[in-house]
């Protein structure tokens, strides 16, 4: 009896627990099917009973707004992507190197160079957004993909280097030198061996790197005018003389939040298993 | 593994060191010389002088500051501890895997996926005072409609509500994965000790579960010290100053009032204030370990 | 023979003369970048008339828009580098001052005597004259002009039930429309939370912005103006002319001040967190009996989707106050009539070239097609482009309106209410000095902190005095001086 109460109990928390995900998406998505009255005189829930549903604003997306719209999603796919790939794979190779060899930077030891990576991480990027403005114009750099990706590289870059580097203390490097042993290229130790054992952590990296580049805000505000203009600005430019436009807002946030989605639904076995030695 | 050459070495990490040392050295410095300057703009140009410690002294006599860095801790501190709980929770009802756990777990992954603006329009409008649904809900129980934005004593809550709902993912994903990581004969071990759960969660779980946990709040405390997407959303850091973070009080100083020296002297009274809380952190892992190797 | 080739060669000649001469249109090949807002508002003109002078000219237009908050950052980044980013940029009128005065912008004089189609005397003078000038020379065009005018629901204010019940409350007759903004404040009181339109919702009295970074601080302005502004004494509003020391801290400002935060009582719940732009549409959705804005509310109730008014938006001058604050004699003075001004808010959004932009002459001739009387009478009747009129022409035609949606009634109570308050003997214009972003980002915090019950109006306001003479002393106060003098059309002393 006791079992099934406590069983009972665990599942109402789950349900509940859903329930509270579930209903600001819910509004959220059934927002970008309201005609304006319906959000001014709201508020209205169900669709079909307390309001007719319409499909125009999804409809406008993809027609008349269709330039203005493929332009964001496509730099924030194309930047996200690209970003995340290169902070992963630089942020394996310092993990690799801090973790199998020993260095010494002047006064710096390994631990004081993995210690100083990660704490980039601690600086908030307010600090630094200025001054990579100026940097930017000077060097060209204001409104490009490349300026971005380059940015963006660097604030995960910490990141990865931690995760990396915590799972790659905890594999003992028997394999690696016994490899070695037998005559293996550096370069073939580390695509055959390290990367497919590594291959969890690495898709856990590269995921959350990729939804840290593809939400970010304040570079892409600073930093960026229309040309590489990403997915949150142009939610956040729908704040139009009207007051924000709240169905506009809906359908490109819902529509802004499928990639990260689909990613994660696809690889999230690696995921958990990527983040499991994350605390050691 | 040592015999491998300098060369190699050095190739492998030497990408990483440069990148940050471009991007973030250089313009932290700037920053930092910023801090001890002062700004104008006469005719169009930029003119930066020396001040001193002016800044800093005017930081600390201004109200404004005090009021953010409350108004940042309040947030962190109540926002990560709530999102641990509620996100252990989760994870210890999820982790032995029971029927439906699939499902929960992609549906509770993906508030961390939105974008902070849009979760900030998405709760800006729920806790509208007078169109939104929370409102409607309430008027027909026949309560009066909560200020949820409007009031500012309640601002700072709505705002913490809206955090925890969009990061106790994060916080449950790393509980989750290390309750995973814990070696089922510890549990089987006490389970034939005749352990209540209540005992194998306190004297087998929470130690296992020690460095993730610290590692997760490090983690989150560290992102939610820079907290300012949402909030410029929903409240702008109104009303008054009840929501100002201390990344929008730097934000709008900067860039509202164009006092950028005073600016920089913000940010980095922030990245103090992390630096702090991620060394607390480090220390704790380290004694954390200590105790462990014993 | 030769006879023969000569002329087969005169007639090729002329031929390629002709046709080359077809084909080599005015700016053949050149890129023109334009800056503002993100679409529609200020943007859609840009993208209506644009393909239209593309064709003609042979040039192209490029449009880069960036939200507001970041428009001034980066257009003061793009007037430093070698090459400008944008050519043109167009701007609220109150950054021209900053812009002008660093030599960011190009005078535009000489080639507006030269422009056949521009017709500069078409435009009001308060626009061409004061707004887009400085240190005597033009340095913009402008494209649409600001005021504040003051919007009421005539199915409220006119009805005589209503009518009767309020002299009964508050023994006088409602006036229509309100002048003084204690009337403003009973009306509110007397309309707040009930439902006087009879379609089953509760409305209230009144809907004003009131959100910090939300264009608050004009709202607050145009109710100070009534109480600070006697005919005669120019500069009430802002500072003293003969010595720069502030105003704001006035006791006809203070008392600006109070009716600002109590009004709030009688306002559309959750207007602490409006902005401007939110405003419009509460209003237009029927849920509030009065409001302040430009003229946006009017364009929005009358054709805009989301209106439940149509038809029954009155338009009137700003209310004022018959106590004025006398700063001669530093006394409240009571007048016989209530003392109203018109308030040029934001004076409205300008065309400028940048100093270092490669295409001047051609930058110029788009800004020109802009602003022409066909083209701007275009924009300003055409819904969501955010231009409001601003030439002689725009008033006199009442075509475009009603093609926009207006009813004939409508459109003449909307541009009367417009032309009196920009024409108004009182008209005060917005602050134009180099650094009113500052001084007003200091009055917009001061604002949303005495809305939101943390200081007082009065110590407040003291609070904005002392910022704004740092702001003064740290930009040369004889230069300060000098500048406020001008743009209030005083002589330098």
């Amino acid at each position: 009896m006791k079992r099934v109460l406590s069983l009972a109990a665990g599942y109402t928390v789950l349900i509940v627990w859903a329930f509270i995900v579930v209903a600001p998406l819910f509004w959220l998505i059934t927002t970008s099917f309201k005609d304006k009255l319906d959000v001014y005189l709201g508020p209205k829930f169900i669709p079909w009973i307390d309001f007719i549903p319409t499909s125009r604003w999804w409809i406008r997306i993809f027609t008349v707004e269709k330039n203005s719209l493929l332009k964001p999603y496509a730099n924030s796919l194309i930047i996200g992507l690209t970003s995340a790939f290169l902070s992963t794979f630089l942020g394996l190779m310092a993990a690799y190197a801090l973790s199998r060899f020993r260095f010494r930077f002047g006064f710096m030891k390994n631990e004081d160079i993995l210690f100083w990576i990660v704490s980039q991480r601690i600086m908030p990027p307010i600090i630094v957004v200025f001054a990579i403005f100026i940097m930017y114009q000077t060097l060209g750099l204001l409104d490009t993909h490349v300026g971005l990706i380059f940015i963006y590289t660097v604030f995960n870059l910490p990141l990865a280097v931690w995760i990396l580097s915590n799972f790659l203390g905890q594999i003992p490097p028997s394999i690696e030198e016994a490899a070695l042993v037998d005559g293996a290229s550096p370069a073939t130790i580390l695509f055959r061996i390290v990367i497919p054992m590594l291959l969890p952590s690495l898709t856990a990296t590269f995921l959350l790197c990729f939804v840290f580049s593809w939400n970010e805000f304040l570079f892409a505000l600073i930093l960026t005018y229309s040309r590489a203009q990403t997915m949150p600005i142009l939610i956040a430019s729908q704040h139009f003389q009207r007051g924000p436009q709240w169905w506009d807002i809906s359908a490109l946030a819902t529509l802004a939040v499928l990639p990260p989605v689909a990613i994660t639904i696809g690889l999230q076995r690696y995921f958990i298993r990527g983040l499991i030695l994350v605390g050691k | 593994m040592g015999n491998l050459g300098q060369r190699e070495k050095r190739l492998l990490i030497s990408p990483a060191v440069i990148l940050l040392l471009f991007f973030t050295l250089f313009p932290f410095v700037f920053t930092l010389a910023l801090v001890f300057g002062k700004v104008s703009f006469i005719g169009g140009k930029i003119a930066i002088q020396f001040a001193g410690v002016s800044n800093w002294v005017r930081l600390l006599h201004d109200q404004r500051f005090w009021n953010a860095v409350l108004v940042t801790l309040k947030i962190v501190g109540i926002a990560v501890t709530a999102e641990y709980c509620i996100g252990l929770v989760l994870a210890l009802l999820l982790y032995k895997k029971p029927f439906g756990c699939g499902f929960f777990r992609v549906l509770y992954v993906v508030p961390m996926l939105l974008t902070p603006i849009a979760v900030g329009y998405t709760w800006r409008m729920i806790f509208d005072v007078g169109r939104g649904p929370i409102t409607g809900i309430l008027q027909r129980v026949g309560v009066n409609p909560i200020g949820w934005l409007v009031d500012p004593n309640i601002a700072l809550y709505s705002i913490i509500i809206t955090d925890v709902w969009q990061w106790t993912p994060f916080m449950f994903l790393l509980l989750y994965a290390g309750l995973e990581a814990i070696p089922k004969d510890y549990l089987e071990a006490a389970d034939v000790d005749g352990a209540t759960a209540w005992r194998k969660f306190v004297y087998v779980i929470m130690p296992l579960l020690a460095p993730p946990s610290i590692a997760a709040l490090l983690l989150r405390s560290v992102e939610c010290f820079k907290i300012v997407d949402i909030i410029y959303i929903m409240t702008g850091g109104g009303p008054g100053q009840a929501t100002e973070s201390l990344t929008l009080f730097g934000y709008n100083v900067g860039f509202r009032a164009f006092d950028l020296a005073y600016g920089a002297t913000i940010a980095f009274s922030l990245f103090f204030m992390v630096l702090i809380a991620a060394m607390f952190f480090t220390m704790l892992t380290r004694s954390l370990r200590a105790i462990r190797l014993e | 023979m030769r006879m023969f080739r000569k002329s087969v060669v005169l007639a090729l000649v002329v031929l390629v003369g002709l046709v080359g001469g077809a084909a080599a249109r005015k700016y053949e090949g050149v890129t023109i970048t334009v800056f503002t807002q993100p679409p529609p508002y200020i943007a859609k003109p840009v993208m209506m008339f644009a393909p239209d002078w593309e064709k003609a000219t042979g040039a192209k237009i490029n449009l880069v828009t960036a939200p507001w908050g970041e428009l001034y950052p980066k257009m003061y980044a793009s007037f430093g580098l070698a090459e400008a980013l944008f050519d043109i940029v167009i701007f609220p009128a109150a950054w021209l001052p900053d812009f002008a005065s660093a030599g960011f912008l190009v005078p535009l004089d000489e080639f507006i005597a030269k422009d056949p189609y521009i017709q500069w005397e078409d435009i009001l003078p308060i626009y061409r004259e004061r707004i887009v000038s400085w240190e005597g020379k033009v340095y913009a065009v402008p494209l649409d002009g600001d005021c504040h005018i003051f919007y009421y629901r005539k199915d409220a204010l006119e009805n005589p039930e209503y009518q009767a019940k309020f002299k009964e409350k508050y023994g006088y007759d409602l006036p229509v429309p309100p002048k003084t903004w204690k009337q403003v404040r009973d009306i509110a009181e007397f309309f707040h939370g009930w439902d006087w339109d009879g379609d089953g919702q509760v409305e209230y009295g009144v809907v004003e912005p009131r959100r910090y970074a939300g264009q608050a601080d004009w709202c607050f302005f145009s109710r100070t103006v009534g109480y600070v502004a006697l005919p005669g004494q120019p500069g009430g509003l802002f500072f003293d002319p003969e010595t720069m020391e502030p105003r704001i801290n006035s006791p006809g400002h203070v008392r600006a001040l109070e009716d600002y935060v109590e009004i709030m009582k009688y306002g559309v719940p959750g207007m602490i967190n409006m902005d401007s732009g939110e405003i419009r549409s509460v209003f237009a959705a029927g849920l509030a009996a009065m409001a302040i804005d430009w003229g946006d509310i009017g364009v929005i109730s009358e054709v805009g989707e989301e209106s439940t008014v149509r038809g029954k938006v009155g338009y009137a001058v700003l209310p004022g106050s018959d106590e004025v604050w006398d700063f001669s004699r530093g006394t409240w003075v009571k007048l016989a009539e209530p003392n109203q001004a018109g308030y040029l808010a934001f004076g409205g959004w300008v065309a400028g070239i940048a100093h270092n932009s490669k295409h001047i002459e051609a930058a110029y001739d788009f800004i020109s097609y802009l602003s022409r009387p066909e083209n701007s009478y275009i924009s300003v009747t055409t819904p969501e482009t955010g231009f409001n009129p601003y030439r002689y022409s725009h008033f006199e035609k009442l075509s475009g309106w009603i093609g926009m949606g207006f009813s004939a009634e409508a459109a003449e109570a909307y541009l009367k209410a417009i032309k009196d308050t920009i024409g108004h003997p009182n008209v005060q214009p917005d602050l134009r000095i180099p650094g009113q972003a500052r001084y007003f980002e200091a009055v917009d915090r001061a604002l949303s902190r005495v809305v939101a019950g943390e200081l007082t109006p009065k110590a407040a306001l003291d609070e904005v005095a002392k910022i704004w003479d740092q702001i003064t002393n740290e930009l040369g106060r004889d230069k300060q001086l000098l500048y406020y003098r001008l743009s209030l059309g005083l002589p330098p002393k």
